[in-house]
């Protein structure tokens, strides 16, 4: 599935244009991100919960440079609710 | 986070909130559905859901995993970096706070002492170093040794201008000593005090002027107490230029100046207050980015503060130079060009609203485009419409009649001809007109050959027109005779002086003569019936629009021209008679 797939899908079934359903889906996709950088977890009811993981700084050595670069990154992970699992497994 | 979305979804696009709630509902069900049924949902700018089969005996098989975009992943690991890079670990800063608390009675109380002043110093370097040491156990190898000592020397540079207050603090136990053991605390001058540098409050002055009188006192023990050469100087100085009263008060002034220069010189903001923006600049500079004080600055552009010398101890804050568009909020600053943008002016701009913006911005330039395109294609059509029909439009709006020019043509000669005889009596003016047929068939002729030429010139332009009326004039054309010239639906019959019309019911008149009133026309009608009897005559008014208005007198009604040319004739005989 695609997000044009799924934007069709909505003005068919609201019967709206597919301007207003691609922003509507805009406007929840940055309202997610937004809110996942700043508090760091987002749960979604029926869908799930978006959460950061923080992973330790490694220490990795570029040969070429010979210097040790201290590497942060940060994971989004998903975890499924029960309702997306049960609706998936059925 | 739901209720936030339904309620702008609501206000955005005027939708109840049931809708608002069924369509963000839909849209995750959606994405539901569209895992379940093609194992992958792409959603742009978030990323995508993932069905991933359990090998494992479990309940459930499948499980889903999300594969954030990398412009995501980007973004939230760029935050990371962001925080990382406005450093500020909490217990070196507690540990510095807590070092300045403990500093602060010394910058009110200073005593002559040096010992109390200097303890502060190495309590910060030791708590520093035990700081790192603390960071670098977790990390140190012996390969990286170098490029630790490196960071630690910058750490130590930004800590000795954190520290510089203190360290200068010392210097005022240089200053000349008063005998009391407490020296006023430093106060931030405000700017106006600041830029002259002079300027002290009362208690200051007198303190000063104390110790200037007692320096004065202990100079003129020293010189008096002392032979050495520079007192000899002095005193001969002093011999030679008897000092007057102005001029002591200006020495008493200029010791006064330097006692408070030195006073300013101590006259440092408090060390408790803020990490000073010299220290974020040196940060920037190791971090490589000098240009990003922004995040450091106030809104409220905080007072220069100067030393005596006039050199900045604190560098100035909210220069204005530097602005970043977008904000911590992820939303924007709109200001006009060339505007200075102030944070009181301008408005922000979510990324909700600057959707709605660009849409409608779209609606308008559509609705534009179409009015301009409809206009254009209304113009063109209008265009086509002209050329398509330009040569019904000219044939009917632009060829002259003919059959008017000619008989409008053959009025203005007669009426020539009646005003070519002048002042002269009723009758004597169309007698005359008759009479002078030489002058009159000339101009007729001349009349005649005009009307030949204008036919000509519209039967080269229009050949198949004249085609037409040459069929419809066959049968007049039978009854020309010689000495009658036809034009149009005139026959002129130069020799009499007389033109022939065709009447409606398809009989012939003879047009005698005509007149500018209707009286004369009477007269003249009169006169030629009583002449010729059986002749009936009749007066027709005829409006020539700038020629004015004529009135023909026309005699009787003729099957054939032949029948109105003898007529004519008999009618010449007559008049000659």
């Amino acid at each position: 599935m695609n997000t044009i797939d799924l934007i069709n899908k909505l003005s068919i079934e609201h019967n709206i244009t597919t301007g207003r359903a691609e922003m509507i889906l805009s406007i929840i996709v940055d309202r997610l991100i937004e809110k996942l950088k700043k508090e760091g977890e987002v749960q979604i009811e029926n869908f799930g919960t978006f959460s950061i993981q923080q992973k330790k700084a490694e220490v990795s050595s570029f040969l070429k440079l010979s210097e040790p670069i201290q590497l942060a990154k940060n994971l989004i992970t998903f975890l499924p609710d029960r309702v997306f699992l049960e609706r998936i497994n059925r | 986070m739901k209720q936030e979305i339904v309620e702008k979804i609501c206000k955005y696009f005027n939708l109840t909130d049931f809708e608002a709630e069924e369509i963000y509902d839909d849209i995750f069900s959606g994405i539901i559905n569209g895992v379940k049924e093609d194992n992958i949902a792409v959603i742009s700018n978030l990323g995508e859901f993932i069905i991933k089969f359990n090998t494992g005996e479990s309940s459930e098989k499948k499980t889903v995993e999300f594969l954030p975009t990398l412009i995501l992943e980007e973004e939230i690991n760029q935050r990371s970096f962001d925080e990382s890079r406005t450093f500020e670990p909490s217990e070196f800063i507690n540990r510095i706070n807590e070092s300045a608390d403990e500093t602060t009675p010394t910058i009110e109380t200073i005593a002559p002492e040096d010992k109390p002043i200097n303890k502060p110093v190495p309590k910060l370097f030791e708590e520093i170093s035990a700081v790192e040491k603390m960071h670098s156990e977790s990390i140190i190898e012996d390969d990286r040794s170098a490029v630790e000592e490196d960071i630690r020397k910058k750490r130590e540079s930004i800590l000795s201008k954190i520290i510089t207050p203190s360290e200068q603090q010392k210097t005022s136990a240089d200053l000349p000593e008063t005998g009391e053991s407490t020296i006023f605390p430093r106060i931030a001058a405000p700017d106006f005090m600041s830029e002259k540098g002079n300027f002290i409050s009362n208690e200051e002055t007198i303190n000063s002027k104390t110790e200037s009188e007692k320096e004065n006192i202990e100079d003129l023990n020293k010189s008096v107490g002392d032979n050495s050469e520079s007192t000899q100087e002095i005193i001969s100085s002093e011999e030679n230029k008897p000092g007057s009263f102005s001029d002591f008060f200006t020495e008493v002034n200029e010791k006064e100046k330097s006692v408070s220069d030195s006073f300013n010189k101590t006259n440092l903001p408090p060390v408790e207050s803020v990490i000073p923006p010299s220290a974020v600049e040196l940060h920037n500079q190791i971090t490589g980015e000098e240009n990003k004080t922004f995040n450091y600055q106030s809104a409220v552009s905080e007072p220069v503060i100067k030393n005596g010398n006039g050199s900045d101890i604190v560098t100035e804050i909210g220069n204005g130079d530097v602005y970043d568009d977008k904000t911590a909020d992820n939303s924007y600053y709109i200001w006009y060009k060339d505007s200075e943008p102030n944070t009181n002016d301008t408005q922000t701009m979510s990324y909700e609203y600057e959707l709605l913006y660009q849409a409608t911005k779209e609606a308008e330039y559509k609705s534009k485009l179409r009015i301009y395109v409809t206009t254009f294609i209304l113009f063109f059509s209008v265009v086509l419409v002209l050329l398509i029909f330009s040569p019904v439009i000219y044939k009917y709006f632009f060829t002259p009649r003919e059959t008017d020019q000619n008989t409008e043509q053959v009025q203005e000669e007669t009426g020539v001809l009646n005003e070519s005889t002048g002042p002269s009596t009723e009758n004597q003016a169309s007698v005359n007109s008759l009479k002078d047929s030489n002058q009159s068939n000339a101009n007729v002729t001349a009349a005649t050959d005009s009307n030949s030429k204008v036919n000509t010139n519209s039967t080269q332009q229009e050949q198949p027109k004249q085609d037409e009326q040459k069929k419809d004039q066959q049968p007049v054309e039978q009854n020309t005779i010689a000495g009658v010239t036809k034009s149009g639906n005139l026959w002129k019959d130069d020799a009499n002086g007389v033109v022939y019309l065709q009447l409606e019911n398809g009989k012939f008149t003879i047009q005698e003569s005509a007149w500018d009133s209707d009286a004369k026309a009477s007269n003249r009608l009169s006169i030629v019936e009583k002449k010729v009897p059986g002749l009936k005559g009749s007066v027709v008014k005829v409006d020539l629009g700038s020629k004015g208005i004529w009135y023909r007198a026309m005699f009787g009604e003729f099957t054939t021209l032949q029948e109105a040319k003898s007529k004519a004739d008999e009618l010449k005989s007559v008049k000659n008679k």
